[in-house]
């Protein structure tokens, strides 16, 4: 049950992701669907949302008698928080991880995640 | 009796003061696998020894703690007031004491334990599984970045530019070095270092230990890698993942070779690390068994024999 859990997670996350606004449980039931071979219950996927509200991955908004959920943030900032723990160390704890080669200031880490990201967004100004 | 507490304050003294130093010369006959252990062990049993000491001054005759053991076995003594009294205060300070130092150290370690997890977690909805590795998760983003944290399934991370920088035999070594921190559970003696060091910071030993223990880790691992690998892929895959490439060029920072870097690549430029000559590794692990038996035995006797009826 928990690996199911945790690729459902996973499945509306990106779900969400990709949907360009907020959606409903229904809305994001009928995408999940679409590509399953068996088809989800309305109430594990809302169970399984609700969760992830809790876990502070998604926002919730109420619309009508329902609630409409959106990722907190991007796929990107997480992926750029991730980053940012794989090439520092945390000075209030110690290390988290084992990083193959050596640790980075994390001012320094975090100036260049900005860079290559704006890098990316921009494509224009900033490159 | 007078002889355990004895054994106890000597191995407080000798391995929290004296180990550090002795262990942090190059003991290069040894391997860098024996040397991590040994200071693994050093760290264990100062800690250890600590406690036991602390223990025994609680436990001490005229002390409360002795009272309350004797108290409960129906034999009250006859220390005089005065002494009941000081002994009480000394160990309501030593308790105090001891107290602060695992309020310092107890939240720092669950700080770094709730950390480990909020990454996995957010790791587990970013992250996407390795076609071909079962045990590698590929994170998308072009800095390259190879790390491992402990977990039941895919516990080692690859970027997937540190993915384009490597070619199939350095990402091999990659993970070959990564492999055998998880295998020898290097990330918990690095928890378990960080614990002793925030608890008992003026130990010579610890504090040696903390700037030397994650080299040795590293070297360790590297050598586990080069065995499987070569040490030109090795090597090949530092330069490539050196403190980021990205990052050099992005700030026109210091490149590689500050400190620990720079001698994991000596070491592997030196060519095949030499054997480890079989004393040298034997006497290591006498050492490190003898420092993670000898102080727990010590406390062991000197409590019983302490709360033994008068």
């Amino acid at each position: 049950m928990a690996g199911l859990g945790g690729s459902l997670e996973r499945s509306i996350m990106e779900a969400l992701w990709a949907a360009p606004g907020p959606l409903r449980v229904r809305e994001l039931l009928d995408g999940l669907n679409e590509k399953a071979a068996k088809p989800l219950a309305y109430n594990t996927v809302q169970t399984v949302t609700e969760r992830l509200a809790q876990k502070g991955m998604l926002r919730r908004t109420p619309d009508g008698q329902a609630f409409r959920y959106s990722p907190t943030q991007a796929r990107e900032e997480y992926a750029a928080r991730l980053m940012l723990d794989a090439l520092t160390d945390a000075p209030d704890h110690g290390a988290i991880l084992a990083r193959f080669a050596e640790s980075v200031p994390a001012e320094d880490a975090r100036h260049l995640l900005d860079a290559l990201r704006r890098r990316a967004a921009g494509g224009g100004p900033g490159a | 009796m007078i002889g355990a507490v004895a054994a106890l304050l000597a191995a407080a003294v000798l391995l929290g003061c004296s180990a550090g130093p002795v262990l942090d010369r190059p003991w290069r006959s040894a391997g860098p696998g024996a040397v991590a252990a040994c200071w693994a062990a050093a760290l264990a049993g100062t800690a250890v020894a600590c406690a036991g000491v602390v223990a025994v001054a609680l436990l001490a005759p005229p002390a409360p703690g002795h009272g309350l053991v004797e108290w409960l076995r129906d034999c009250l003594p006859h220390h005089r007031h005065g002494a009941v009294a000081a002994a009480a205060a000394a160990s309501l300070a030593l308790a105090a004491a001891c107290a602060a130092r695992l309020r310092r150290g107890l939240p720092r370690l669950g700080r770094a334990v709730r950390h480990r997890r909020r990454h996995r977690e957010m790791l587990r909805l970013v992250a996407r599984e390795h076609g071909r590795h079962p045990d590698v998760l590929v994170l998308d983003h072009p800095v390259p970045v190879a790390y491992s944290l402990p977990a039941r399934e895919r516990s080692i991370v690859v970027s997937t530019g540190a993915q384009r920088a490597l070619t199939a035999d350095e990402l091999g070594a990659v993970l070959a070095h990564e492999r055998a921190h998880l295998r020898r559970r290097h990330h918990a003696l690095l928890l378990m270092l960080d614990l002793v060091h925030a608890v008992l910071p003026w130990s010579p030993t610890v504090r040696r230990a903390k700037a030397r223990l994650p080299l040795l880790l590293e070297l360790a691992a590297d050598e586990a890698a080069v065995r499987a690998w070569g040490s030109q892929a090795l090597a090949g895959a530092l330069r490539r993942l050196a403190a980021a490439p990205g990052a050099a060029h992005a700030l026109g920072a210091a490149g590689p070779g500050e400190g620990g870097l720079a001698e994991r690549l000596l070491r592997l430029e030196a060519g095949v690390p030499d054997r480890p000559r079989r004393a040298a590794r034997a006497a290591a692990w006498a050492f490190a068994a003898g420092a993670v038996v000898l102080p727990p035995a010590a406390a062991a006797v000197a409590i019983l024999k302490l709360s033994a009826p008068c």
